[in-house]
């Protein structure tokens, strides 16, 4: 039994002796952890990108009111906007582009649908926050004027909501932002393979390969001593790998 | 004291080894001489036990190897074909490594290592790692590893095969510190003049077969030859022709 721990001490010592094994060990265990930091990271910039958004607006001549009114909600800058708005979106020179058609002005007047354009790039992931932000300030401007109008000729805007929906979310911020931590099995999963894998290859195979194997075989000590004792060597690196992973 | 009786072994359709049948004795050296390919490589291989034979019987001083193979091989010291070290380990942990697996512990073990460092001249080798090693100094550290456990039977397949000059008078000088001991030394070899150089007895092997075995005087009486060299060819080229 003693022999069991000779062998798996030795291949213990050998294996961290390899440099590629202890380099795949490391990378291997840490690649979860910053995998996580960096969607994290994504996560938060984005947020923090959407609170802050610059509007490039094509045509704002059309439709001050619109104009002023998104002025003067928080973190918005408009900016004129390019001549060619589709392409420049296409081309990732501006994040989105919010278009005022000529009819604007005169449909507003009489109380008729106005039409505006908002042009963006659904595959551009760093917009999306940005784009959202814009569509739900112009619904917000929409049911406002709406309700205005409404009351303009007497009549409660209550009535054109049917239902009030109220999300109820139980989850709190952290909650939510562990989620993430979703991936955390499948990551100690990917720690555990990487990390044990050079070893056990290295102590079965690269044994064969060296022809070193013969000589080891012809100790006294029965084969399957020789197989647990890798065994043990191989899976003490995977859990290593995974416990740095859970550090 | 090893004996070997009607060893045999097949390899699909080529007979390897065709009953073959030898003993060699305690406080001696025997040869096994044989050109390439005929079959003394997986003569040893069966006497240490890691290939099985079809047929016959082998015992090491008096034990034998089939039913009882891990008494029979902590008797057996073995130097391979091919030295197969741990690039990554040093000397001294080739050396303890195999002490450990054969149950040598401690102050035993460091006094055993001690031993095999002066008389392999191992100073200046010991506590460095194998990877920048020349062949000679590999071979060292095998043979120290395999008869770190004192055994009483010692096999080298080829043992001075490619090393230079110093490196093969070092082997020579520790097969004969091993014979003076009183150990049983057996070693293959092509070599003509390391046979004839170290050997008490030689059983000379062609296409599987044992073709002749005694002296070296024997072996020129028999054939009548001057030079053990041109004996070796007419045992084993009669012998060819003949199969």
């Amino acid at each position: 039994m003693k022999k069991i721990w000779v062998v798996a001490r030795k291949e213990w010592v050998d294996g961290f002796r390899d440099r590629r094994a202890l380099y795949t060990l490391l990378l291997g265990s840490l690649f979860g952890p910053l995998m996580i930091g960096f969607m994290f990271s994504q996560i938060a910039s984005q947020q923090k990108g959407a609170q802050e958004i610059k509007v490039p607006v094509v045509g704002q001549e059309h439709a001050p009111i619109l104009v002023n009114w998104l002025t003067q909600q928080s973190g918005v800058e408009i900016v004129p906007g390019p001549a060619d708005p589709e392409a420049a979106v296409r081309d990732r020179k501006v994040d989105f582009v919010l278009v005022i058609e000529k009819e604007f002005a005169a449909k507003f007047r009489e109380s008729r649908p106005a039409p505006v354009k908002v042009v963006s790039d659904v595959t551009s992931q760093s917009t999306r926050s940005k784009v959202s932000r814009l569509n739900s300030m112009l619904n917000d401007f929409s049911s406002e004027t709406g309700s205005m109008r409404l009351m303009a000729r007497g009549v409660s805007p209550v009535i054109v909501s049917a239902l009030k929906v109220e999300q109820l979310e139980v989850a709190t911020a952290q909650q939510r932002a562990a989620m993430i931590f979703n991936f955390i099995p499948m990551f100690l999963v990917l720690a555990l393979f990487t990390a044990g894998m050079p070893i056990a290859s290295d102590s079965t195979a690269g044994e064969r390969e060296r022809g070193s194997l013969e000589p080891l075989l012809l100790n006294p000590v029965p084969r399957w001593q020789f197989v647990v004792g890798k065994w043990a060597a191989a899976s003490a690196a995977a859990n290593t790998g995974m416990l740095l992973t859970l550090v | 004291m090893i004996d070997a009786q009607n060893m045999h072994k097949e390899f699909g359709s080529v007979v390897a080894v065709d009953q073959v049948s030898f003993s060699a004795a305690d406080g001696a050296v025997t040869g096994l001489l044989g050109p390439n390919g005929a079959g003394k490589t997986t003569s040893l291989r069966m006497i240490y036990g890691l290939m099985k034979p079809v047929g016959g019987k082998i015992e090491i001083d008096g034990i034998d190897i089939a039913a009882r193979p891990l008494e029979a091989r902590s008797r057996i010291g073995v130097l391979p074909d091919i030295s197969g070290l741990y690039p990554r380990l040093t000397a001294r942990e080739h050396i303890r490594y195999y002490g450990d697996l054969h149950g040598i512990a401690g102050a035993e073990l460091d006094r055993r290592i001690g031993q095999l460092i002066e008389i392999l001249d191992l100073t200046s080798i010991i506590d460095r790692r194998v990877a920048g090693f020349s062949h000679g100094e590999r071979t060292k550290v095998a043979l120290a590893r395999a008869i770190v456990h004192d055994p009483q039977n010692i096999l080298l397949d080829e043992p001075t095969n490619g090393l230079d000059v110093m490196s093969t008078r070092a082997v020579r000088e520790l097969i004969r510190h091993l014979r003076a001991e009183g150990r049983c030394v057996m070693f293959s070899s092509h070599v003509m003049q390391e046979v004839s150089a170290l050997c008490d007895r030689i059983v000379v092997m062609g296409r599987g077969k044992v073709v002749a075995e005694g002296t070296a005087a024997e072996l020129l009486e028999l054939t009548g030859m001057a030079s053990l060299e041109d004996a070796f060819v007419s045992l084993v080229g009669l012998h060819g022709e003949a199969a």
